[in-house]
């Protein structure tokens, strides 16, 4: 156990765990855009920074996702250079999107009214990274990335792109996305994933093979199926979540008949 | 989707799920359930928190004709056991 003092109180956290998760735990809200627990810390929202200090360390402003704590590390989460400098990070998104009702709700919590930044960018990506790193790092797939123009020469995200070629269609990248710039989208055959308002990728849906029903890609099925074992790879068969129900239930008891397509 | 080693028991960690439903399209018994409004996946946890507290689940608290029972796997074969040899038997169960 670590014993460290987060606006004066005193905060029992376990070994290895981050500011943020210490805070979190003992009830102190930090603000971030860009942290996902199953993703740990990126650091790029510059939201959840946190006045540090204690011993060994230089009294300093980090991301409080990013710090592990340690005995007698001293934290503030809401003082006035903190709050001014989140201000400041919220002027330059607000500057850099097309307002979210999740910003809006951010920029009212934080008083800011007007940003005193101009922009062009018309599309309400935050560049939070979620997107990228969860298909990289959780479905091991890896179709999106940074990208910068040709121009760009500090190397500096200004957007997000698909590889359509390798992407496989779970749709995973729109459910994490917090303003909504990637969305998913089925129809009767098909899956359109659609990134900042244009088709990015498109899918045929598979149909369930028991009531019809497209459920799913072929390529995200193959993908399941190569992480199982051997034995559950040939009991595999390609049903609805509501026909596996009924098709196992009837199999053991005989009482519940498949659904007619 | 995790399985606590002291009683077997699988459950969500919901601050760990990020929605890709790869259980959902594993699982042959349809069990885990997409929750459209939070993006994550549900599953019976057996109500491990009341388990926990040496409760039973809500379900079999609560189910109104006692249709419902908590049991131990050892339990249940010998309920099965005394059931079919009382069919066999012509016993009323």
């Amino acid at each position: 156990m670590t014993t460290l003092t987060i606006n004066g109180k005193e905060i029992q956290a376990s070994a290895g765990m981050t500011v943020l998760e210490a805070a979190r735990q003992g009830g102190i809200e930090i603000p971030t855009l860009c942290y996902l627990k199953a993703l740990g810390p990126f650091g790029v929202c510059r939201l959840c920074i946190v006045e540090a200090n204690g011993p060994g360390l230089i009294p300093s402003i980090l991301p409080s996702c990013n710090l592990k704590v340690f005995n007698g590390l001293v934290i503030t989460t809401d003082s006035t250079i903190i709050h001014e400098m989140r201000r400041t990070m919220i002027e330059l998104l607000l500057a850099s999107t097309r307002l979210t009702e999740s910003l809006r709700e951010l920029a009212i919590k934080f008083g800011v009214e007007t940003s005193g930044f101009t922009t062009t960018k018309q599309d309400p990506c935050i560049l939070c990274g979620l997107c990228v790193r969860v298909c990289r790092d959780r479905i091991g797939v890896s179709a999106l990335s940074f990208e910068g123009s040709n121009d760009n020469e500090n190397v500096v995200a200004e957007e997000i792109r698909i590889n359509k070629d390798v992407c496989i269609g779970c749709g995973t990248c729109a459910n994490i996305c917090p303003v909504q710039t990637i969305k998913l989208e089925d129809t009767e055959s098909e899956r359109k994933i659609i990134l900042y308002g244009s088709v990015a990728s498109r899918f045929e849906l598979i149909k369930c093979d028991m009531c019809g029903v497209p459920h799913t890609t072929q390529k995200f099925v193959e993908s399941v199926v190569s992480r199982l074992d051997e034995d559950q790879k040939k009991g595999f068969k390609n049903l609805c979540p509501e026909c596996a129900r009924h098709y196992y239930a009837n199999s053991m008891t005989g009482q519940f008949p498949a659904i007619e397509g | 989707m995790q399985k606590r080693a002291k009683d077997g028991i699988v459950f969500v960690d919901a601050s760990l799920c990020v929605g890709c439903k790869s259980c959902i399209t594993a699982c042959p018994w349809g069990v885990p359930q997409w929750d459209k409004t939070t993006g994550k996946v549900l599953k019976c946890d057996y109500c491990k928190n009341r388990i926990d507290k040496g409760l039973k689940p809500a379900c079999v608290t609560k189910c109104t004709a006692h249709a419902l029972k908590w049991i131990s796997a050892a339990e249940a074969s010998e309920l099965k056991r005394v059931q079919y040899a009382r069919e066999i038997a012509k016993e009323p169960v």
